[in-house]
C-alpha cells in the first residue's frame, strides 16, 4: 500500500515535470522573435483624437500622426514631415507642397484635402465648444486647396504658420474619411471623437494603434508603408511598441531590472546612478516643461510687492533647484524656458538676505510674524524636496510656510480659487506649462488678465496685457521686434515679483542595455514622445 | 425561502440606491472639476468658456437633487455613459477590469480555502505542538502586517529569485492572446498556447498569494479552534473508544460540522480581499477595478466611480448571498 502510494506520487511528479519541460520548450518554439519595447509611462492616456487631445494623449498621437513639418527651438530648425517644402508668398498667404507616396493608416492616400479637412476640423471643434488646441489655427481664414499635391492657407492676419505647423498639439493631419468610417455628417459632428477613442488611428506615422487601453497600456504596430522607413534606415526599428501606464516609481525601476521594461521616464532621481553602474543607459531630454511659482496678488502678504521681492531675494533658488532635481532641471531666468523663444538670460533675482530684509522693513513687516502656505502636486518627489527646502529657507527670515499637497485636480482649482475667492486660494501655487507651438505667448499667456483658469496669482495688468497682445500679433510680420515685446513683458513681470519660472525640466530615461536610442528620437516640443522609427532592438 | 430571496434582493437594491446616491453626493463635494476634465483640460483663450460648455452637457450646472435624479434614472435604466476622463464607454472599462480582478480573485481564493483547510486540520490535530504555536504566530503575523508593504516585499523577492510577478501578461505575448472570455488562464488553454498559460500562471502566483493571506490564516484559525474543541465531544471520543482512526473521524463527521460556516466565513472574507485587491493590483501593475477606482477618483470621474461601485457593491452582494444560501444547504439547522 504505502509502496504504491509512493509509486503514484513519483508518476504525479514525473508528469508535473515533462509537462513543465514540454510547455517551455514549445513555447519557445511557437512564439515569434518579434523586436519589442515596452516603454513605461507615468499617467493614464486622457485621449487619442488627433483635433481635440491636449493632454497625456501627445504620447500616442507624437508616434501615430505627422503635421506637416517639425522645428526643434534648440537647433532652429524646421524639418519637413508631410509637407515636402512651403513657402510664405505674402503676409498672409502660405502655400505648402505634400510629400507623394504618403499614405494613411487605413490605406488611402495623403491629400492637400486631408490636409484642409484635419486644419478646418481642429479648428471648428474649438470654436464651437472650446475643445483642444484649435486656437493655435486661428489666424487661418481659409484652407485653399490648390492641386492633390498642394495646400494654401489664406491667414485673417499675418502669423508665423511654419511655427503653427508645428505645433506638438493641434497639428496632426489625417484621413478624411474618418467622415465615413463614424458616420459622421459634418466636421464637429461627436461621432468622430468617439470613433477615434475606441482605439483607432488615421495617420500616417510610423506606427498605428493595435490596442488601445487607455488605463493600462496602448500597443502600436509598425507600420511597414510609412514613407520615412528608408529615410531612417533602421531594420533594428522594433515590431511593437507597448506603452505602458506604470505610475509608481519604484515599480519602473523594478521593470527595468526585472526585463519587463525597456524605456522607463519616471524613475527615482536618485536611483539613477545605481541603475546606471548596473549596465543601464541614460538619456536626457532637454525639455520645454516648466515649473512656475506663483504669488497670489490677491491676499496679505503676498499681495504686497515689496513682500513678494523680499521673497524672492531671500531664496538662493539655483542651489535649491539643483537639491530638489540632483540636476534634472534647468533653473529658470525670466519666464520662458531656456532655449525656447523668448528665452531671456540673466533676468534672475540675487540671492541677498540683506535686500530681503530691507524690503520686508520697507513693507512694515520687518519683525511680523508671517505665515504663508504653499500648495503642491502629490506624488512629485521634486516638488516636495523643493517646497520643504523653501520652507527652511524662508524660516531664516522669519517667514513660516506650511506646506499642503493635493492631486493636480485639486491644485488647478485652489489656484483658479484666486478669482472666486483669495483667501481661499494660497499665498505661493507651482504651476506647470509646457508648450503647444513655439510662441513665448504661450508661457506669458498665463499671466495675461483673460486667463481665468490659469492665472493662478489673481494679476491684472493692462500694460502687461497690451504688451502680450501687441507682441502676438507681430509674429507673424516681424518676428523679432515680437521677441522684444514678449521681453519688455517679462521685465515688467520680473519688477513686480509676479512669478518666478523655477525650473526647466531635463528628463531622464532609462534605458535597457538591450535597447538603442538614437539622438533624433526627442524633440525637445514633444513631451516624453519617444519616436520609436529611432530606436533600435539590439537582441 | 421565497420570501427570503426576496426579501434580500429588495434590501439588497435599497442598499445598492443608497450607495449610488451616498456616492454622487461624496464626489459633488468633494474638489476636482469632472467638467474641466470633460472638456479636455483646456489651455487656449477660450477654456473657461469650454469648461462651461462641458458644465451643461454633463449637467453639472442643474440643482443637485435634479443631478442626482436625472443620474439615478440614466443608470438605472442602464444608460451609464461614457468616461469623463478616459472617453470609453464605461461598461467596457468596468468589464474589462473586472475579468482581470475576477481572475487574480478566484485564483487566489483557489488557492485560499483548500490551504486554509489543510493548515488549520494540521494545527488542530497538533495542538499546542510547537508546529501548532509556529503557525499561530506566523497567522497573527501574516494577518496584521499592512498587505501593500506585503505585496512590496513579495514583488522583491520574486525580483530577486529571477521570478516574473509584474503585469498580467509579458507584453510579447499581447498580440497573440486573443481574447476569448477576458480570462487569461482560460484563453490561453482555449488557443492551445501552452507558454502564455504558464506567463499568465507565474504572474498570477505572488499577487494571489498576497491576497490568499487573509482568507488562509482566518480560515485556518476558525478550523483549528473549531475542530480542536469538536475533537473532546463525546460522539468524537466514543467514535475513537470504537476503533476507529482520528482521521477517519475528522474527514466523516468533525470537519463536515464546521464547513457550513467556513463557506459563510470565506464569503465575508470575499469581501474585504476585494477591497486589498485594489492595492494588490497597483503594486504589481495589473489592470483591473482597483486601477479604476483610482484613475476614476484622481480625475473626478464620477460616472465611472459611480459605476464601479455599484458593481462591486453588486457582487458582494451575490457573494454573501450566495455564501449564507450554501451554509443553509449544507446545515439544514441554519436558518436565514
Amino acid at each position: 500500500m504505502g509502496l504504491n502510494r509512493r509509486l503514484v506520487i513519483l508518476a504525479v511528479l514525473l508528469v508535473l515535470v515533462v509537462s513543465i519541460v514540454v510547455f517551455t520548450t514549445l513555447g519557445r518554439i511557437m512564439s515569434p522573435q518579434v523586436k519589442l519595447i515596452v516603454y513605461a509611462y507615468r499617467d493614464a492616456i486622457t485621449g487619442i483624437d488627433p483635433s481635440v487631445e491636449f493632454d497625456t494623449g501627445i504620447v500616442v498621437l507624437g508616434v501615430v500622426y505627422e503635421p506637416l513639418i517639425y522645428y526643434n527651438p534648440l537647433t532652429n530648425q524646421f524639418t519637413p514631415a508631410l509637407a515636402k517644402n512651403w513657402l510664405k508668398i505674402n503676409e498672409t498667404f502660405w502655400i505648402f507642397r505634400l510629400r507623394e507616396n504618403v499614405v494613411f493608416h487605413d490605406g488611402t492616400p495623403l491629400t492637400a484635402d486631408a490636409v484642409r479637412f484635419s486644419i478646418l476640423r481642429t479648428k471648428a471643434i474649438y470654436y464651437e465648444s472650446g475643445l483642444g488646441p484649435g486656437y493655435i489655427w486661428d489666424s487661418v481664414e481659409d484652407v485653399v486647396v490648390l492641386n492633390s499635391s498642394a495646400v494654401g492657407l489664406r491667414l485673417k492676419y499675418p502669423a508665423p504658420i511654419d511655427l503653427i505647423a508645428s505645433s506638438a498639439y493641434g497639428a496632426y493631419i489625417y484621413s478624411p474619411r474618418v467622415l465615413e468610417y463614424s458616420g459622421a455628417r459634418d466636421l464637429t459632428n461627436e461621432s468622430i471623437r468617439f470613433w477615434f477613442e475606441k482605439g483607432r488611428s488615421l495617420g500616417s506615422g510610423p506606427y498605428y494603434i493595435d490596442y488601445y487601453d487607455p488605463l493600462n497600456e496602448v500597443r502600436l504596430k509598425k507600420f511597414e508603408k510609412w514613407w520615412g522607413w528608408t529615410e531612417v534606415n533602421n531594420p533594428r526599428a522594433p515590431d511593437l511598441v507597448v506603452i505602458k501606464i506604470v505610475s509608481d516609481p519604484i515599480t519602473q525601476v523594478m521593470g527595468l531590472r526585472g526585463g519587463s521594461i525597456h524605456i522607463a521616464m519616471s524613475v527615482p532621481r536618485a536611483e539613477i546612478s545605481s541603475l546606471i553602474r548596473e549596465g543601464f543607459k541614460l538619456i536626457k531630454q532637454h525639455t520645454y516643461y516648466s515649473y512656475i511659482l506663483m504669488f497670489n496678488t490677491q491676499r496679505w502678504p503676498t499681495n504686497i510687492t515689496e513682500f513678494r521681492l523680499a521673497v524672492l531675494h531671500a531664496i538662493p533658488w539655483e542651489n535649491l533647484i539643483d537639491k530638489a532635481l540632483h540636476g534634472y532641471g534647468i533653473p529658470g531666468s525670466g519666464m520662458i524656458p531656456y532655449g525656447y523663444p523668448g528665452y531671456m538670460d540673466n533676468l534672475v533675482f540675487e540671492y541677498n538676505i540683506t535686500i530681503a530684509r530691507e524690503l520686508l522693513r520697507t513693507a512694515g513687516l520687518d519683525g511680523v510674524e508671517i505665515e504663508i502656505e504653499i500648495v503642491i502636486t502629490t506624488g512629485y518627489e521634486e516638488e516636495e524636496i523643493f517646497a520643504m527646502l523653501l520652507k527652511s529657507e524662508l524660516a531664516k527670515l522669519g517667514i513660516k510656510l506650511s506646506i499642503r499637497h493635493y492631486p493636480w485636480e485639486l491644485v488647478k482649482e485652489y489656484g483658479a480659487a484666486v478669482w472666486r475667492n483669495p483667501e481661499e486660494a494660497p499665498h505661493l501655487i507651482i504651476n506647470d506649462w509646457w508648450p503647444t507651438y513655439p510662441t513665448p505667448y504661450d508661457y506669458l499667456y498665463i499671466l495675461h488678465c483673460s486667463s481665468k483658469e490659469w492665472n493662478w496669482a489673481g494679476y491684472c495688468n493692462e500694460e502687461l496685457d497690451e504688451l502680450l497682445d501687441r507682441a502676438f500679433e507681430l509674429e507673424g510680420e516681424d518676428y523679432e521686434e515680437a521677441l522684444k515685446l514678449y521681453e519688455e513683458a517679462q521685465q515688467l513681470l520680473f519688477k513686480e515679483g509676479i512669478a518666478i519660472a523655477l525650473w526647466t525640466v531635463i528628463q531622464p530615461y532609462v534605458v535597457r542595455p538591450t535597447v538603442e536610442i538614437r539622438n533624433n528620437a526627442f524633440n525637445p516640443l514633444y513631451m516624453y514622445v519617444v519616436w520609436f522609427q529611432y530606436v533600435e532592438v539590439l537582441s | 425561502m421565497i420570501r427570503y430571496y426576496v426579501k434580500r434582493a429588495l434590501m439588497g437594491s435599497a442598499l445598492i440606491v443608497g450607495i449610488l446616491m451616498v456616492t454622487y453626493l461624496l464626489v459633488y463635494i468633494a474638489p476636482g472639476d469632472p467638467a474641466h476634465v470633460w472638456a479636455g483640460k483646456p489651455r487656449g483663450p477660450r477654456a473657461t468658456e469650454a469648461i462651461e460648455l462641458a458644465r451643461k452637457e454633463l449637467g453639472l450646472d442643474q440643482p443637485l437633487h435634479i443631478q442626482i435624479a436625472t443620474f439615478m434614472a440614466r443608470f438605472l435604466t442602464g444608460d451609464w455613459g461614457v468616461s469623463i476622463a478616459f472617453k470609453q464607454p464605461i461598461i467596457n472599462v468596468i468589464l474589462k477590469s473586472f475579468k482581470a480582478t475576477a481572475e487574480l480573485l478566484l485564483f487566489s481564493y483557489a488557492i485560499a480555502i483548500p490551504l486554509g483547510l489543510v493548515l488549520g486540520i494540521f494545527m488542530a490535530l497538533r495542538r499546542g505542538s510547537k508546529a501548532d504555536l509556529l503557525l499561530k504566530l506566523t497567522s497573527s503575523m501574516f494577518i496584521s502586517i499592512p498587505r501593500f508593504w506585503l505585496a512590496l516585499i513579495v514583488v522583491l523577492v520574486f525580483y530577486f529569485i529571477g521570478f516574473q510577478s509584474l503585469g498580467r501578461l509579458d507584453p510579447r505575448y499581447s498580440l497573440e492572446l486573443r481574447e476569448v472570455t477576458g480570462f487569461y488562464l482560460l484563453d490561453s488553454l482555449l488557443i492551445l498556447r501552452p507558454d502564455i498559460f504558464l506567463d499568465v500562471l507565474t504572474r498570477l502566483i505572488a499577487p494571489s498569494l498576497i491576497i490568499a493571506v487573509y482568507p488562509v490564516f482566518s480560515i485556518a484559525k476558525y478550523v483549528r479552534y473549531n475542530l480542536s474543541e469538536r475533537f473532546y465531544e463525546d460522539y468524537v471520543i466514543e467514535a475513537v473508544s470504537l476503533g476507529i482512526s482520528r482521521g477517519s473521524v475528522l474527514a466523516r463527521y468533525a470537519l463536515r460540522g464546521i464547513i457550513p460556516a467556513v463557506v459563510q466565513l470565506a464569503g465575508i472574507n470575499f469581501v474585504y480581499s476585494f477591497v486589498e485587491t485594489t492595492i494588490v493590483e497597483l503594486v504589481f501593475m495589473r489592470e483591473g477595478v482597483g486601477r479604476v477606482l483610482v484613475e476614476g477618483m484622481l480625475r473626478s470621474d464620477y460616472p465611472l466611480i459611480i459605476a464601479t461601485l455599484f458593481i462591486v457593491s453588486l457582487i458582494l452582494l451575490v457573494v454573501n448571498t450566495a455564501a449564507d444560501i450554501l451554509q443553509k444547504r449544507l446545515d439544514p439547522r441554519v436558518t436565514i
